[in-house]
């Protein structure tokens, strides 16, 4: 591998520079400023992280994109970099106007480290979202991991934020432990650990030697390993707990950012490196998204905690996601690219509502508890509102076109079956979302009508407004914002 | 199809149209809740004065833009000689509902009745939803409003239900969502057939001549995909359960729209994206939908003549009235459909005027609703006697009133190609002068009951709500050449059996 960086090289990581050099800011930040009262400092902390976030968004904007990969084939430098950066740096944003708020409301220790940790994860994902090789995948996912298991514990005094940690670590590295394993046998197959070579490699030895165990086995274990960051069932079962355990800022975190990186490095594996050799893959995810959407949807049914709700159903959202990578055709990709950008969007918006309600020892998030709320709280009630109907997929929000396109990629592609069991299992997620969106406009029952005083209101309001507005954005304006996608999912099988 | 219309972009025009009542329920917002009613009703008019100007226009208009291109999503409004009797009947039901007293809203004596202005934005916003399919040009943007009609229902169910909202609007809801989204599916395979015909995936390309050429195997599963997402809104019979409740459990103005309007958007769908769309697809279910239909105009009344509640029995001879609708367009003939189109409206008005009775009847009881607790009222209210006659007499179909005219044609029409069908459906016509006679008879004649006592007979605002309605029973019934004119021309530009 050739040593010699270029400018262009480091250009095209400027994104990841920028949040690297935020981390460190935002670090020595918390240091000069102890002294302050704690809420100067949070708010000082969030505007700088907030800052470094536009900025990486920006410069990656309107920067120069390449048409292929930085430092020798381990960055991806395309429109489908530039896309996915551009979903993470926006889920990212909204994490942090969910996060200050809720630090200052519940009066969260260590705000210094807290947004550092989220910036690392961020940066870990954007990584991740971006790799071209195994190793910068393989990078990407660790530096996520490992923030997150801390961020996950972050709420020390909680016992299940304790319990979601451990949980959370132990599993995610088993998880991490088969997907290196499946590169290391890709690499005995092939040679190679970048994804273009691999995928070349990989099409030369199926041709010669007709597929055999070893490289099944390194597909099925790289695809099992990525599925438990999607929490794609049956490596979903650390999901609720995690989800629930987590102070609600970080489980968005956890959502909407590893879920996106994640899909964006199953969409240049699978789809991309992979794509031509899709017989050996297509089973074993075809799988997944079944097991995932009847699953996950099976499982939310039963749910009364609202933040548990959204684990188990964001489960089921990975098997639509799923769903259109099975379809292996660049419609199916750019509906999954859509997706994950309204994915991020509406999540934002109902997870940013339950960290706007939960309170410092985790209750306050119970699905009776929302029954109401339109009263008490008329802008998160509207807020959620439009995030639970988007979630269902009900037209003309962002999230019936992200069905939109992973379905009619799926039936385009002769799968009609998968996209009759996407809408039968959205059917069923109509029951568990729409009870509470409507529940929000009933009136309260008489024992959940006294709110806690709430001294950050306008704050917590904020994020799940905006994620609305941006929800109903990518239904009405749909069109470019879809030709986009379009245009990134283009490239990345080439 | 022209693309003016008074001078003015249609697609502009229509949008208007369309968006109307939408903007009037955020417009409610920032009302008070006492003045909530009268701008409620003031976008209705407004409505309905926009809604009836299209009938000087010319008889098809619209215009598109692009909306999302890659899936043939356009933004295409328009309207023709089939749609403008749903989108009238849809304007003129909504100040229908909108001027009956807000108190309707909640049962007598109700502690909460809930608000005012949820229940008007909601009922406004409904009727956006259903204008919306009917005036939808494109495929998906049909199905946009077919599932923006959810919410608002799903909500006045919920809220406004007499006993146990929640439960009934979930179950109304996951009915209709599954249905819809099965629907879905099959709109995404009409994408697919038109790409494997060379038109791109692009669904709006079947609603032009390449919709009858696509092979019958295809035809018959795409116009399955749509059958199902009607059959629960119509609803067809094994898919009625969540109808009987939602109709009488519901406030009488949203059962007027819930069942005066939303069900004929199911019966608008299944002739312009089903019938016009896969002739051959129809035929083959032909069977099938016309026995489900007779099966629901049997059973409809007989549940009507066993019901005990009135505003039950209202909701049961729904039922059975729209199997009328469902056989008759599942004949597919020009004289059928064009009875089914006609029908509609007359099902409508009909059905209005007996859950706005209902309404009435329950409020001079006390809140009775049990047809036990009424009777022997003729002699007491004598001009509610008689109005309550004239729609029994429309709804049983008296020749000479509207519900004969449609009934009529709808059965010459099916006779030529179902004529065991027709049979049956005699069979229903027979039961609804059983039944029509039966709740007068409970109502108005026999012993009087001591429920009934302080209220007087029809007040001027009764009579001022129910006076449309009997006009139009009384006026279609004379001539309904007033809508099946322009229909039969238009339906004699497609070929059909």
């Amino acid at each position: 591998m050739d040593l010699n960086f270029t400018a262009a090289d480091w250009a095209a990581v400027a994104p990841h520079l920028i949040l690297a050099g935020t981390v460190l800011v935002v670090m020595l930040a918390d240091l000069l400023l102890s002294a302050m009262r704690s809420r100067a400092i949070v708010a000082i902390l969030a505007g700088l992280s907030l800052v470094g976030v536009v900025a990486a968004g920006l410069v990656a904007l309107w920067g120069p994109v390449g048409g292929g990969a930085a430092f020798g084939g381990m960055v991806a430098t395309d429109p489908a970099a530039l896309y996915v950066t551009e979903t993470l740096l926006i889920g990212g944003a909204l994490v942090l106007l969910v996060s200050a708020p809720y630090i200052e409301r519940v009066g969260m220790a260590h705000p210094g480290e807290f947004f550092a940790l989220a910036l690392a994860a961020l940066l870990g994902m954007l990584v991740l979202g971006t790799a071209a090789h195994f190793m910068t995948l393989f990078l990407g996912l660790e530096m996520l991991s490992l923030a997150l298991y801390v961020l996950a514990g972050f709420a020390g005094g909680r016992h299940h934020s304790r319990e979601a940690a451990i949980k959370y670590f132990l599993l995610s590295s088993f998880a991490t432990g088969f997907l290196l394993y499946g590169i290391a046998l890709l690499y005995g197959v092939t040679g190679h650990t970048g994804l273009a070579d691999v995928g070349a490699g990989l099409r030369t030895a199926a041709q010669q030697s007709g597929g055999g165990l070893m490289m099944l086995a390194g597909v099925g274990l790289v695809a099992g390993g990525l599925a438990f960051k999607v929490s794609a069932v049956p490596f979903h079962m650390w999901t609720p707990d995690v989800y629930q355990g987590a102070p609600a800022p970080v489980t968005l975190l956890m959502a909407v950012g590893t879920k996106a990186a994640a899909f964006a490095a199953i969409l240049r594996v699978f789809y991309g490196a992979l794509g031509a050799g899709a017989a050996g893959w297509q089973p074993i995810l075809y799988a997944l998204a079944v097991l995932t959407m009847v699953g996950g949807n099976l499982l939310a049914l039963p749910q009364r905690d609202f933040k548990r709700l959204l684990a188990y159903s964001s489960i089921a959202h990975a098997g639509y996601l799923l769903i259109g990578v099975v379809a292996n055709t660049s419609a199916g990709a750019a509906g999954v690219l859509y997706y994950l950008l309204a994915y991020t969007v509406m999540n934002a918006g109902a997870f940013g509502v339950v960290a706007a309600l939960e309170q410092a020892d985790g209750s306050g998030v119970a699905l009776a508890g929302l029954r109401g709320l339109a009263a008490r709280r008329p802008w998160l009630a509207l807020a959620l509102f439009v995030s639970l109907v988007s979630l269902v997929g009900i037209p003309p929000l962002g999230g019936f076109f992200g069905k939109l396109g992973v379905f009619g990629a799926a039936v385009q592609a002769g799968h009609a079956e998968l996209a009759l069991l996407g809408v039968v299992m959205s059917a069923v997620s109509g029951y568990y979302y729409l009870r509470p969106a409507v529940a929000l406009y009933l009136p309260a029952l008489s024992s959940s009508t006294t709110s806690p005083p709430d001294r950050a209101r306008w704050g917590s309001i904020l994020a799940p407004v905006v994620a609305a507005a941006g929800t109903i954005l990518l239904g009405l304006a749909a069109g470019p914002l879809y030709a986009w996608a379009a245009q990134a999912a283009e490239v990345l099988r080439r | 199809m022209v693309e003016t219309i008074f001078g003015i972009p249609a697609l502009g025009y229509l949008s208007l149209v369309l968006w109307l009542p939408l903007i009037g329920a955020v417009g409610l917002a920032l009302v008070r809740e006492r003045a909530a009613r009268g701008v409620a009703l003031v976008v209705a008019l407004a409505e309905s004065v926009l809604a009836a100007l299209l009938l000087l226009g010319p008889g098809a208009v619209g215009g598109s833009m692009d909306w999302l291109p890659a899936f043939g999503l356009r933004y295409a409004l328009q309207t023709d000689a089939l749609a403008l009797p749903f989108v009238l009947l849809a304007a003129g039901l909504l100040v229908v509902a909108v001027a009956a007293p807000p108190s309707w809203r909640a049962a007598l004596g109700e502690r909460n009745p809930g608000p005012v202005r949820g229940y008007y934005a909601a009922l406004l916003a409904l009727t956006t939803g259903m204008l919306g399919v009917f005036l939808a040009g494109s495929v998906f943007l049909f199905y946009i409003f077919w599932e923006l009609m959810l919410l608002p229902a799903y909500y006045l169910l919920a809220r406004f239900a007499r006993v146990d909202g929640p439960r009934i609007a979930l179950r109304f809801v996951l009915y209709t969502l599954a249905g819809g989204l099965l629907m879905l599916v099959g709109l995404l395979g009409m994408g697919a057939a038109a790409d494997a015909y060379g038109a791109g995936f692009n669904p709006d390309a079947l609603l032009g001549s390449l919709g009858g050429q696509i092979d019958g195997d295809t035809q018959f599963w795409l116009f399955a995909a749509i059958l199902a997402g009607v059959a629960v809104k119509i609803p067809l019979v094994p898919f009625h359960s969540w109808q009987p409740e939602s109709y009488a459990e519901a406030p009488a103005p949203v059962a007027v729209i819930l069942a005066g309007v939303m069900a004929k958007t199911a019966i608008y769908v299944l002739i312009r994206f089903g019938v016009l769309v896969f002739p051959a697809g129809a035929l083959a279910w032909q069977p099938v939908v016309a026995t489900l239909a007779v099966i629901g105009i049997v059973y409809g009344a007989l549940a009507a003549l066993a019901a005990r509640e009135f505003p039950r029995v209202v909701a049961y001879v729904s039922l059975s009235h729209m199997g009328f609708l469902a056989l008759g367009v599942a004949a597919g003939t020009q004289q059928a459909l064009a009875g089914a189109v006609l029908q509609a409206v007359n099902h409508g008005v009909i059905i209005a005027g007996l859950f706005l009775l209902a309404a009435m009847l329950e409020r001079r009881a006390s809140g009775a609703r049990s047809l036990a607790a009424y009777g022997g009222w003729a002699a007491r209210w004598p001009r509610l006697a008689t109005v309550f006659l004239l729609v029994a007499l429309g709804a049983l179909g008296l020749p000479g009133l509207s519900g004969f005219s449609g009934e009529f044609l709808i059965l010459l029409g099916t006779y030529r190609v179902l004529p065991w069908a027709v049979v049956g459906a005699l069979v229903g016509v027979i039961l609804a002068a059983w039944y029509a006679v039966r709740f007068y008879q409970a109502t108005m004649h026999g012993p009087e009951t001591p429920a009934a006592g302080a209220r007087a007979d029809l007040t001027r605002a009764e009579a001022l709500l129910l006076a449309p309605l009997l006009a139009a029973i009384v006026i279609i019934g004379l001539a309904p050449g007033l809508i099946t004119g322009s229909l039969f021309a238009w339906l004699g530009t497609l070929r059909l059996p």
